[in-house]
């Protein structure tokens, strides 16, 4: 890591390519996780709900991926279980390449590993203090009476108030005594207190106000530079999600149906979903964006107990063939992507296939529809 | 087509011209006149509406911005009567549809302008919907509230509705109850209802904050498809300015109960005359740019639990923030452009959102003679 | 008299109250109050509450200190002196057997009030233990409770109660286990409703993110999130179980004479030369048990709506 005093975002970058070639700090290995839904005396399992149906990415340190996708996709579960907050049905959950496994992989995974929940109203007690509450997890750990780093536990509890921006004279308040800006921040404040490598960021700006949510983005932002930190940001705010994050995984009915860089994603998008959602958000920048084609998908998300075969998007794709009905699309490179150029020979760079821009569909095509470039494929189906 | 007056009680100087002389024979549909809605709380008395003020055109489609408590919702709830009353109070102001006041008008007057004249679109239907009733027998019901015709005459109705909306096997769907409805389906069946009796107003207060991107598509190809056939002009309440950049023609934005400004959706998002305006929209992450940094709106949301005598936004704002008269004085909705009014003392001062990020560098660069400048102001208005 | 007011039930109050919830002004003032002093004041703001709690801590405080300034004596029998009407040396007559009125409503007081407390407060504190189990743990544990909490509610418990007491005799400790016995079930029924729907909640969650056990779960969210309730049902158990000692004693199963209670002072005016001509025999007790289950209803009531104002 370089010892710049003031890491800038892109310091923070660079370093993380260095590391690359290290095995990333937090791996998701065909995570599955199923729902029973039980129903009858004696409880039987009559249908399952597959909320997170093989889901596998990695996390560098530093690293910002963000996980979109529409409600139901499975991204908020995908995240609860990577925490082990509710237990997974199948897959791995890997931190510095060691399979976190028993009560002692929970524990490291608790102290290396935390999250930052959607509803700044819910996720604080409303019986404690923010002193309190952002001291609860360092009690949890029994980390609290043990100095670390020369600071005993309650100096670590104002260090990481300070970090987020709240002051000394506040931490004896209740929550309900803050707005909803500020509570977000002592949620963010109590994720920092353990010193974890990574943050579960899940819907972390969605219930803010417009004006407020700029200032927790920047406050999340300065926090990461300045401890280094790699963040997993569950949104659907495709925009919020464009500033925040390094790389972008979008994901539809329990499963990652393109990743890539965030430029790869917004510039050429190569699943139809993908196409879709960039073309759907209604933005304000009508000068930019006024050119760009929309496109309105049929229908509503099937349900995940019963997921159409094949490819899961084809029920609503206006490129749905028979192939996608019967063969499930494997995340492969997607076309024009560095990646794509090394699996076919043309180069030989040093770029991972299995990292890099990959789309999971039969008929991908990378087409710029932010830019306004036509996906002339929707328009001839309709 | 807007005629806007600014509500000063301080009497400030009206610069307001008339522009209604300029298209007179367009008469406007609803004309809102310095409307004033208070709720009594446990907290004190909070000034939820604080002299708001404008029109609609017949056929207009008028988008209301605002951030939580900026009481764009309690303005459109207040126009027909349907705030709970006691808590809420209308204690001032008039509310004109085609020529006939509301304010004060009894219940089954208003009853009757609602569902009949008037549609209202909710954010969540369920709220709207009978569970326990078929959603083609509602939709029927309400056309039967304002029209004698048989039950089978209404349920051919409904299902002409349900179909206009876009409601796949309209004639299956009206057999079922709305649990049966997915989420954007159920906006469907709560446009038509709202369209059922082709009223001349169409109230949507947040009609697609609770739906996904590509659902929030269809919806609003439907509530624009509906707006047209009908002929309706529409109140589209939002907290999403890409929504409104997507439906309105004109905008009116809100904060601390009052306008802060209106005109047309081009105008407003790309050269913006008021800071309130211009630190909204440059708080938003761009879809299409890079940015290092957002730029929030520093400080938290005004308390609506006490009368600024001033503007609601100068203890936030980059202009007005060390200024007496802004401090004091509220400025009146002033006409700045055609058809463009601001409630700002200095609307030439806006920092224009487009060049944000080099904006704010000179901002700063240029802080030390702008306390200067205020404190000439001081002279001149002392 | 002077009512030193910091004793008995004001001491349950400023216990952990409701959640804050999102309030619509939410936000808007930041003025630093525990969630417990909003609660006392809202309770406070009911009139007939707070009326009522007056009027408990004075027959409490009556009960506890009165026989130390007075010579009270419940016992003494005056086979000369029976049935006395009320006079400055009997305050309220004599009994069938010449025992001073006021002396035994005093005394039977204590004994019934204390059981019926006491009777509440191991009421609640199993109810709550079990509750908590079975919500916090789910699954099995929670089918086995809840399946003996039917067997329980299943039986006619008056019933029950008087044969066991007709087995082991009736003694203050067997009464009090056995209005517990039969009365844990709605307790815990509302705890563990109340640990159902706590659980899923995010800060319950973040905590358990931060790899809290079940223990540190119970005890420091969930418990006391349910306490509120469980205060106001403490409170309405309170009520119902002096009622209930009442009828026992009355039915002369409970507190067994020479041991006064207002239940079994009532039994002994039975005979209806009594009801209609000696009124100082029956209706002083009558009227302390009317006036302690209706304050106590009333207080319940009170904190109901102060802990959890979304209920109103």
């Amino acid at each position: 890591m370089s010892a710049t005093p003031s890491l800038s975002k892109d310091a923070t970058v660079a370093a993380d390519v260095g590391a690359t070639e290290d095995a990333p700090l937090l791996e998701a290995v065909d995570l599955v996780k199923h729902f029973p839904r039980r129903s009858g005396l004696l409880r039987k399992s009559t249908s399952v709900t597959r909320a997170v149906d093989g889901v596998s990415f990695t996390l560098h340190r530093g690293e910002t991926l963000g996980l979109v996708g529409e409600s139901g996709c499975g991204k908020s579960t995908t995240g609860k279980t990577l925490m082990g907050l509710t237990p997974a049905t199948g897959g791995q959950v890997r931190l510095d390449g060691e399979e976190i496994s028993g009560e002692a992989g929970l524990h490291k995974l608790r102290n290396n590993v935390q999250i930052v929940f959607q509803d700044p109203y819910a996720s604080l007690s409303p019986r404690m203090t923010v002193r309190d509450i952002v001291a609860e997890p360092l009690r949890i750990q029994h980390r609290y009476r043990t100095k670390e780093d020369g600071m005993t536990g309650q100096q670590r509890v104002e260090a990481a108030l300070q970090a987020v921006g709240l002051s000394m004279e506040q931490a004896n308040r209740y929550a309900h005594e803050f707005s909803g800006g500020q509570r977000q921040r002592i949620g963010i404040a109590r994720a920092l207190v353990l010193q974890p490598r990574v943050i579960v960021l899940d819907e972390p700006v969605s219930a803010l106000d417009v004006s407020i949510r700029a200032q927790v983005i920047n406050q999340l932002e300065n926090v990461q530079n300045e401890r280094g930190l790699a963040y997993l940001f569950i949104s659907h705010d495709l925009s919020v999600v464009r500033h925040t994050c390094d790389r972008i995984a979008v994901m539809y009915l329990g499963k990652i149906v393109e990743i890539g860089d965030k430029d790869e994603i917004f510039t050429a998008p190569a699943h139809p979903y993908t196409q879709a959602l960039l073309s759907a958000i209604p933005s304000p920048e009508i000068e930019q964006l006024g050119q760009r084609e929309r496109i309105v998908l049929r229908g509503d998300v099937p349900s995940p107990s019963n997921p159409p075969s094949g490819c899961r998007f084809r029920t609503r794709c206006w490129k749905a063939q028979e192939i996608c009905a019967t063969t499930e699309p494997l995340l492969e490179p997607a076309p024009g992507s560095a990646a794509a150029a090394v699996v076919a020979g043309v180069a030989d760079e040093a770029v991972d296939p299995a990292a890099g821009h990959r789309v999971a569909c039969h008929f991908p095509e990378a087409i710029d529809v932010l830019g306004g470039e036509p996906v002339r494929a929707y328009a001839t189906a309709e | 087509m807007t005629r806007s007056t600014g509500s000063g009680r301080d009497a400030a100087p009206q610069r307001t011209s008339a522009p209604a002389a300029a298209d007179g024979a367009d008469r406007p549909l609803l004309v809102v006149d310095d409307l004033h809605v208070q709720f009594r709380t446990e907290a004190g008395t909070a000034y939820a509406v604080d002299g708001v003020s404008f029109t609609v055109a017949p056929g207009e489609v008028l988008g209301v911005v605002g951030e939580s408590g900026s009481g764009k919702s309690v303005t459109s709830m207040s126009l027909f009567g349907l705030i709970d009353t006691p808590p809420g109070k209308i204690t001032k102001g008039s509310v004109k549809l085609n020529g006939r006041e509301l304010i004060g008008a009894k219940e089954r007057v208003l009853r009757k302008v609602r569902g009949g004249e008037v549609g209202v679109v909710f954010q969540d239907p369920m709220t709207a919907l009978d569970p326990v009733i078929k959603v083609g027998r509602q939709i029927g019901e309400a056309v039967r509230v304002h029209h004698k015709v048989s039950r089978a005459q209404a349920m051919q109705r409904a299902v002409e509705l349900l179909q206009q909306v876009g409601v796949p096997q309209p004639e299956v769907r009206a057999n079922q109850y709305p649990h049966e409805f997915s989420g954007g389906m159920r906006q469907r069946a709560m446009i038509a209802m709202a369209i059922a009796n082709n009223p001349v107003l169409l109230i949507a207060d947040e009609p697609t904050t609770a739906l996904d991107v590509t659902i929030q598509a269809q919806v609003l190809d439907i509530i624009r498809k509906a707006q047209q056939e009908t002929g309706a002009a529409t109140l589209f309440i939002t907290h999403d300015l890409g929504v409104i950049a997507e439906l309105a023609e004109r905008v009116m934005v809100m904060y601390g109960g009052r306008v802060m400004e209106t005109g047309s959706v081009k105008e407003i998002f790309t050269r913006p005359r008021h800071p309130y305006t211009a630190g909204l929209l440059a708080s938003l992450p761009s879809l299409t740019r890079d940015e290092a940094e957002l730029t929030p709106i520093p400080g938290s949301p005004p308390n609506v639990l006490s009368q600024n005598p001033g503007c609601p936004f100068q203890p936030r704002c980059s202009v007005g923030r060390d200024r007496d008269i802004c401090r004091a004085q509220r400025p009146p909705l002033a006409e700045v452009g055609p058809g463009h009014f601001s409630a700002c003392h200095f609307p030439d001062e806006t920092p224009q959102p487009r060049a944000c990020v080099l904006e704010e560098a000179a901002v700063g660069a240029a802080a030390a003679p702008e306390t200067g400048g205020a404190a000439t102001d001081l002279k001149e208005h002392s | 008299m002077t009512l030193p007011v910091d004793t008995t039930l004001p001491a349950a109050e400023p216990g952990p109250t409701a959640d804050g919830g999102s309030n619509a002004l939410e936000g808007l003032s930041v003025k630093r109050r525990s969630p417990a002093g909003l609660a006392w004041r809202r309770f406070l703001r009911n009139r007939l509450a707070a009326v009522a709690l007056v009027v408990m801590a004075i027959l409490v405080l009556g009960v506890i200190f009165l026989p130390m300034f007075m010579n009270l004596d419940p016992y003494t029998v005056d086979p000369l002196n029976i049935r006395a009407k009320p006079s400055a040396e009997h305050l309220l007559g004599t009994d069938n057997v010449g025992r001073d009125v006021f002396a035994r409503l005093v005394y039977g007081g204590r004994v019934s009030l204390g059981v019926g407390i006491s009777a509440a407060v191991v009421t609640t504190v199993l109810g709550s233990i079990i509750g908590a189990l079975a919500g916090t743990f789910g699954g099995w544990v929670d089918s086995v409770l809840m399946r003996m909490a039917d067997v329980f509610m299943s039986f006619p418990s008056i019933v029950a109660m008087i044969i066991v007491i007709g087995i082991f005799g009736g003694n203050v400790i067997v009464l009090i286990g056995l209005l517990a016995l039969f009365n844990w079930i709605s307790t815990a029924r509302v705890v563990r409703a109340v640990i159902l729907s706590l659980r899923e909640r995010e800060y319950v969650q973040a905590s358990r993110a931060f790899g809290a056990k079940p223990g540190w779960l119970i005890t420091r969210h969930l418990l006391p999130a349910a306490l509120s309730q469980v205060v106001v049902i403490l409170t309405l158990e309170v009520a119902g179980l002096t009622l209930s000692e009442a009828a026992l004693s009355f039915l002369g199963f409970g507190i067994q004479p020479p041991t006064a209670s207002w239940g079994n002072m009532l039994q002994a005016a039975q005979q209806y030369t009594v009801i209609s001509s000696m009124p100082w025999l029956w209706l002083p007790p009558g009227l302390c048990i009317a006036i302690t289950v209706l304050s106590i209803n009333f207080i319940g009531d009170g904190l109901r709506d102060a802990l959890d104002p979304r209920q109103r």
